[in-house]
């Protein structure tokens, strides 16, 4: 933890760009004519880019987690309805939801919570923290801890290492070391069929103790190109799509297009950002007027205007401002000031000796390189963007574009000047809340 | 025969198990990590340290890589190809569950390009440098050059948006197979059709159709009875080294159309480093390769009777 957080603070975050959107459009106008097929059934059908089981927005359809986060990054209850914390940290004790049934009518009591807590903790970062899990009635379940183990609340919430299973979900049947092979949880859909790579269909949980969905099925059908996505929902084969993704998928030069005809389009900010980073231990950005300078020569808010047609809002923090622990009182923004930026560079003895135009200092130019993983939605017009926005005061940015993983594993090992990527926990620090 | 047999056999197990290693090696050794990747694409959270180390535990992937082979090559012993890191099936599972879709694709395209194709190519060459040949050059031309994520595309935007003829995406009926066929079929017809005219040109140009010629023989039978045959042999060997161009091709076309093939799939697994996946599949694609190219060579002995595979007995 303490190495992770060291590693994060020594890339300071430039140029906040976008709060990732979802935009959801959706054919309301014509879902009206396109039901009738299946007798009054109100069916939903949503393009995803993954496959059903691949996706963690598909697997929530169907699993629930103990406990639950909120939009500031609370836990609250889910299965769990409510839990105490001994003193010292080290003891918790959940109090379940009575009356909670599995998709297969197994109730959800202690004996099963614990197995899926143990099935958890086999996959979960916090299972080698276990000492042991109690059931001392029907519908309570008590963990030891071995030592203190501040995120474990969070880790809980994170659908993807720690969905409710239910016992005969895994094969063999009960272990708890088995395998996730039939998808069976207490969310408000059942999983009824499954085809790879092609589509999954879910029915309405009838028996779902929190608020019943207002749809009798959800058809997930699997389209990874998102112009093909586009087409589709055009043309009525399907009623929705962007929801599917946690990073969407969906163009942002399309929207305008959706709206045109006629598809509703809804956009939720739910806190994610792209980001510029720093590497704050090599030159030429260990030195803090630097990276100021370059912080002020960028319009962001002009950059989020004509890019991306305004949809996402420049961001300025790496927490969004509603996040528990963020910032939430933060209004000085860096704002775009060019003459500022080359003054502070001046400063920091960077200087058009030559008049080439790039600027110079001790006989070597201000020319850095932006890593950029392949596949980095927008990386590439933002990148664009920022190198022109450079060019005006006299910075040199080249661009390299690597394969994801070996990008990734660059940015790791620290060789790089400036990294162009997308938060991935709510907010994008250790131990933050995960997507839900 | 059987000698010809029994080599391929032998040469196609060296084949398949250095293809296999190669691609191991080289994935092994390329920047990028499985569990790094899988845990992020999944979760779309960056993983922290003990979840890396616990995936790689569990995955038998912190070991060295003589030691990761040799497990490999062990569990092919048993007849075994292992599990996905990505998806936790059997890697076996995984090709036969795909590679259905994907051999439907491809066997139709290539049937439509053979049927579009042919007939074309020989058109073209009984009448070389006619209007109809310019066209035919210019047209494949074209064909070759158009990006199949393009044509797909636009093929979609006609046929399903504006005229709602045929489903955009989706694997199952016949409309369905429609235009990710047209799309995949495209290039290789275009390339079929010069290699058929080329070839023909040069049969017809040979002295045992001036001898057919001038026996009066009636043109429809020396181009299409004899000609052909013997045009086709250089025809088949292009066929066979287009079944890896189907594959790559069906990579793009697989996920325009949403089908739900092996393509889109190893791509995917490759990203994200899935090393069992990865041999597995380049075992059984690099088998199919060494198959088809067999198959091709016994075609040979059909069309031209000078071809034999060991002394007459």
């Amino acid at each position: 933890m303490q190495l992770k957080m060291k590693g994060f603070l020594r890339t300071v975050t430039i140029a906040l760009i976008s709060l990732f959107l979802i935009s959801v459009a959706a054919g309301c106008a014509k879902t009206g004519d396109q039901t009738p097929a299946t007798k009054g059934e109100k069916v939903l059908r949503l393009g995803a880019v993954k496959d059903f089981k691949e996706a963690i927005e598909g697997q929530n359809l169907v699993f629930e987690r103990f406990v639950g986060v909120d939009r500031e990054g609370n836990t609250v209850p889910q299965l769990a309805e409510s839990w105490d914390v001994s003193k010292d940290g080290k003891i918790y004790t959940f109090h379940l939801r009575k009356g909670v049934k599995f998709h297969n009518g197994t109730v959800l009591d202690a004996s099963a919570a614990k197995f899926a807590f143990q099935w958890i903790a086999n996959q979960a970062p916090f299972g080698r923290y276990i000492e042991k899990v109690e059931t001392p009635d029907n519908n309570t379940l008590k963990v030891y801890f071995k030592e203190y183990y501040a995120p474990f609340l969070l880790d809980l919430a994170s659908g993807w290492t720690s969905p409710v299973i239910c016992p005969e979900a895994v094969e063999p049947v009960g272990s708890v070391d088995g395998k996730l092979t039939n998808f069976i949880g207490t969310g408000p859909f059942k999983l009824v069929d499954y085809e790879k790579d092609k589509q999954a269909v879910l029915v309405r949980n009838d028996d779902y103790w929190g608020n019943k969905p207002k749809v009798d099925k959800v058809i997930w059908k699997t389209i990874p190109d998102p112009h093909a996505q586009i087409v589709a929902l055009k043309a009525g084969e399907i009623d929705m799509i962007g929801i599917t993704e946690h990073h969407s998928s969906i163009p942002y030069v399309e929207v305008p297009g959706l709206r045109k005809a006629g598809i509703k389009v809804e956009e939720t900010s739910y806190g994610r950002y792209q980001v510029l980073e720093f590497n704050c231990q090599k030159e030429p950005f260990n030195d803090k007027k630097v990276r100021l300078a370059l912080n002020l020569a960028i319009d962001s808010e002009k950059m989020v205007k004509e890019l991306f047609g305004g949809l996402p809002e420049p961001a300025y923090t790496i927490t969004a401002p509603w996040f528990k622990y963020g910032p939430s009182n933060v209004k000085q923004k860096y704002g775009y000031d060019p003459e500022k930026a080359k003054q502070l560079l001046a400063e920091a003895g960077w200087k058009d000796t030559d008049g080439d135009g790039i600027l110079d200092k001790n006989g070597k130019p201000f020319v850095f390189e932006l890593l950029i993983p392949a596949g980095e939605a927008n990386a590439d017009a933002v990148a664009v963007f920022v190198q022109s926005e450079l060019k005006k005061i006299g910075v040199q940015m080249k661009l390299l574009t690597l394969e994801s993983g070996a990008a990734w594993d660059r940015s790791k090992k620290g060789e790089y000047d400036m990294f162009v990527h997308h938060s991935f926990c709510l907010p994008s620090i250790p131990g933050g809340i995960a997507i839900g | 025969m059987r000698r010809l047999l029994i080599q391929r056999l032998v040469s196609a197990v060296f084949v398949m198990l250095i293809a296999s290693f190669l691609s191991f090696l080289l994935l092994f050794y390329a920047p990028g990590n499985p569990a790094e990747t899988i845990i992020r694409q999944q979760s779309g959270l960056d993983p922290t340290y003990a979840e890396i180390e616990l995936f790689m535990k569990r995955h038998d992937l912190n070991r060295p890589f003589l030691v990761q082979c040799l497990q490999w090559l062990y569990l092919l012993t048993h007849g075994k190809l292992g599990v996905s890191l990505r998806t936790g099936e059997p890697v076996l599972e995984e090709f036969t569950a795909r590679f259905g879709a994907t051999f439907q694709l491809a066997v139709a395209a290539m049937a439509l390009s053979v049927i579009i194709g042919l007939p074309i190519g020989v058109f073209a060459a009984t009448k070389p440098n006619s209007l109809f040949d310019h066209i035919i050059r210019v047209v494949s031309l074209a064909g070759v050059s158009i990006p199949e994520f393009w044509l797909g595309l636009m093929l979609m935007l006609c046929f399903s948006l504006a005229l709602g003829w045929l489903p955009c995406f989706g694997h199952g009926t016949v409309r369905h197979l429609v235009l990710p066929m047209i799309t995949l079929a495209v290039g290789i017809t275009a390339s079929l059709m010069r290699f058929v005219r080329t070839s023909m040109l040069e049969v017809l140009n040979l002295d045992y159709i001036k001898t057919a010629k001038a026996k009066g023989l009636r043109e429809v039978v020396i181009v299409w009875k004899h000609a052909l045959k013997n045009a086709l042999i250089p025809v088949v060997t292009i066929l066979g080294t287009q079944v890896g161009h189907l594959l790559a091709g069906a990579v793009i076309v697989e996920t325009v159309f949403s089908w739900p093939g092996i393509g889109k799939f190893f791509v995917d697994s490759i990203y994200a480093r899935d090393y069992p996946v990865i041999q597995g599949f380049v075992l059984i694609i690099a088998a199919i390769y060494v198959l088809v190219n067999l198959l091709v060579d016994i075609l040979y002995v059909y069309l031209d009777p000078r071809v034999r595979y060991e002394g007459r007995s």
